[in-house]
């Protein structure tokens, strides 16, 4: 509290008794009024950062600076507002389920303005990569190098880090920078083929790991560590396609229809479950024909399904199917599914690229999207991003989003999230940070 | 002061360093924090507002002077014969011209709209300082609201590098 009126115009200026006066005319009927409007203010933004007098933005208290956050619509803003300092980064990650994605594209049009082929590797060095905020119009040059990329198989996108392999191991790539951390070397007579690599949680969070399947064998690398332990899940068959961090645990979609509880501490312990729809049916979920994602929408945990519905001249039909988790029984091992009619409030992004995680955005009016639509990619350089209502059946005409996924080498289009923004707390940052290559 | 119609409920409001303002009570209710008080019989003689200035005060009361509702019980004004979008459209160029003040003003008065608990100025002050925020870099926002930059020369640098494609 102050005993004395604080001096509060910063600028004082001649003009600012002509603003007054001719501000006033509609508001001449309460006298108690000091118009200090000053039109040199707003007028231009360096006017207003040539003062250095402390001001307390960052005391702001939170339940003010919120609803500020949810005024911000571009992610350009987002970016900004969320990086000026630590506090502001809490704040916006906190904020985050209700942020729109970035679709990371390949830009297939050479100078020559001919489209290439999207499995075309040795012409696609000439392509480069774009973010494109679905909120706006136009996109920005993305700064993954291409000639990095070119002999590696992209194998994940998971908590905001593309992870590709090579001959010389694994590499976890940051999609906004380009940069990479890569862990030791995995060397045992276990490792044979890769079925399956994902982190665990954010790279910047403590229990972060790289989890990956080769055969019965699960290899784990604690991010930072110097070294893999190997662990065996004794489960049949086992083998995962998609997982996801929902209630402190991390569950897990697997090839021909089960559903995974992996534990990972104090040891880790795999529980397997089938998955089974309502009328009872149970089936692989990835057939030719059939992808599905796991997402986490606030407290439900939901089986997102892009099916292929028939085709219609040269136009096929899809349609996006989502499912709830109902029950896990631990008796007759059964993951129950129950069918989803409307999103409410959310919309979900979907990669279509089946090694790419599903992003869910609660309230994506806030940005001029639209609930319970599904946002992929649309493979077109002027509008790479398209939505369809859930459950809709619609044409399209592009083979792409069948043709892409595991069975390529290479990274397609893909939704992604700043991974800075993932974590609420910005302490642990540095022990993740991505160094420079 | 100006001419007010009798009969009305007038009700004063006291800020901290000793400025007193006579305002209609319906005036006064537009703050809901205000009008808890007056609800709740604290307000027979003075309300005094903490932590808000005569400067900042004049100006919350300006705000709520033009905003508060014309028509019913606080009775007949001007703009009843005005139709409701002309006057809805006379309001934003009001509220625009209103909140043409320096950072620092804008600052005290998201404050007091916070404090005071009015939804209008508060959405209003909310707005501009995200049209200020908006299109420009992250130094100039640090700059501008005066936030102090806390990370690490290696964070720093490492932000840099993940902000780079959106600020090229």
């Amino acid at each position: 509290m102050e005993a004395q009126p604080r001096e509060i115009d910063a600028h004082p200026s001649s003009s600012a008794p002509a603003a007054a006066a001719s501000s006033s005319s509609s508001l001449t009927e309460s006298a108690v009024v000091q118009v200090m409007a000053n039109r040199t203010c707003s007028a231009s933004a360096s006017s207003l950062f040539a003062s250095s007098r402390p001001q307390g933005w960052a005391e702001l208290p939170d339940d003010l600076l919120r609803p500020i956050v949810a005024l911000l619509r571009s992610f350009r803003d987002l970016l900004a507002f969320g990086t000026t300092c630590r506090h502001w980064c809490d704040l916006f990650s906190a904020h985050r389920s209700s942020v729109q994605p970035l679709l990371l594209h390949p830009n297939h049009r050479t100078n020559g303005g001919q489209t290439l082929s999207h499995n075309c590797w040795i012409l696609f060095h000439k392509c480069t990569w774009r973010l494109a905020d679905p909120a706006a119009t136009s996109s920005s040059r993305g700064f993954l190098s291409l000639s990095d990329l070119r002999s590696m198989t992209f194998v994940r996108y998971s908590h905001g880090q593309l992870i590709f392999y090579d001959n010389n191991g694994f590499h976890i790539v940051n999609p906004l920078s380009g940069t990479k951390v890569g862990p030791p070397s995995l060397q045992s007579v276990h490792f044979t083929c890769i079925s399956y690599v994902t982190l665990t949680a954010p790279v910047a969070s403590t229990d972060s790991h790289l989890l990956v399947g080769a055969g019965a064998y699960l290899f784990l690398w604690r991010i930072g560590s110097d070294s893999w332990t190997k662990h065996s899940p004794k489960v049949g068959r086992f083998s995962i396609e998609q997982n996801v961090a929902f209630k402190g645990k991390t569950y897990a979609l697997g090839s021909f229809g089960w559903f995974y509880i992996i534990h990972l501490s104090p040891s880790l312990i795999v529980e397997k479950f089938k998955v089974v729809f309502e009328e009872d049916k149970t089936g692989d979920l990835y057939s030719a024909n059939e992808k599905a994602w796991l997402v986490v929408c606030g407290d439900t945990l939901l089986l997102i399904k892009l099916v292929e519905a028939g085709r219609l001249m040269r136009s096929e039909a899809f349609q996006f199917m989502a499912f709830k988790l109902e029950s896990l029984d631990t008796m007759t091992k059964k993951a129950r599914w129950v069918k989803v009619n409307k999103l409410d409030n959310w919309a979900i992004f979907i990669s279509v690229d089946e090694r790419c995680e599903a992003l869910p955005c609660m309230n994506p009016e806030g940005w001029g999207g639209r609930s319970n639509h599904i946002y992929f990619p649309s493979y077109q350089s002027e509008k790479p991003c398209a939505a369809v209502q859930l459950w809709k059946k619609c044409y399209y005409r592009s083979t792409q989003l069948f043709n892409t996924g595991r069975r390529y080498l290479k990274l397609e289009s893909t939704w992604v999230f700043p991974a800075r923004f993932l974590v609420t707390s910005c302490d642990g940052l540095m022990a993740g940070s991505a160094v420079d290559d | 002061m100006a001419t007010r119609e009798a009969g009305k409920k007038m009700i004063m409001l006291k800020s901290p360093d000793g400025m007193e303002f006579e305002v209609e009570e319906a005036v006064a209710m537009e703050s809901q924090t205000i009008r808890k008080m007056i609800e709740d019989d604290c307000a027979d003689t003075a309300i005094l507002i903490p932590n808000i200035n005569s400067k900042i005060l004049s100006r919350v009361i300006e705000y709520c002077n033009k905003h508060v509702p014309t028509t019913g019980a606080t009775g007949a004004a001007a703009s009843d014969t005005v139709a409701p979008a002309a006057l809805a459209e006379d309001l934003k160029i009001w509220d625009a011209e209103f909140i043409k003040v320096n950072r620092a003003t804008r600052f005290d008065l998201i404050q007091a709209a916070s404090y005071l608990n009015i939804k209008g100025l508060l959405d209003l002050t909310s707005q501009t300082t995200i049209d200020t925020i908006s299109d420009n870099s992250l130094e100039e926002i640090r700059s501008f609201l005066s936030t102090k930059n806390d990370y690490l020369p290696e964070e720093e640098q490492t932000i840099r590098r993940e902000n780079q494609w959106a600020f090229q």
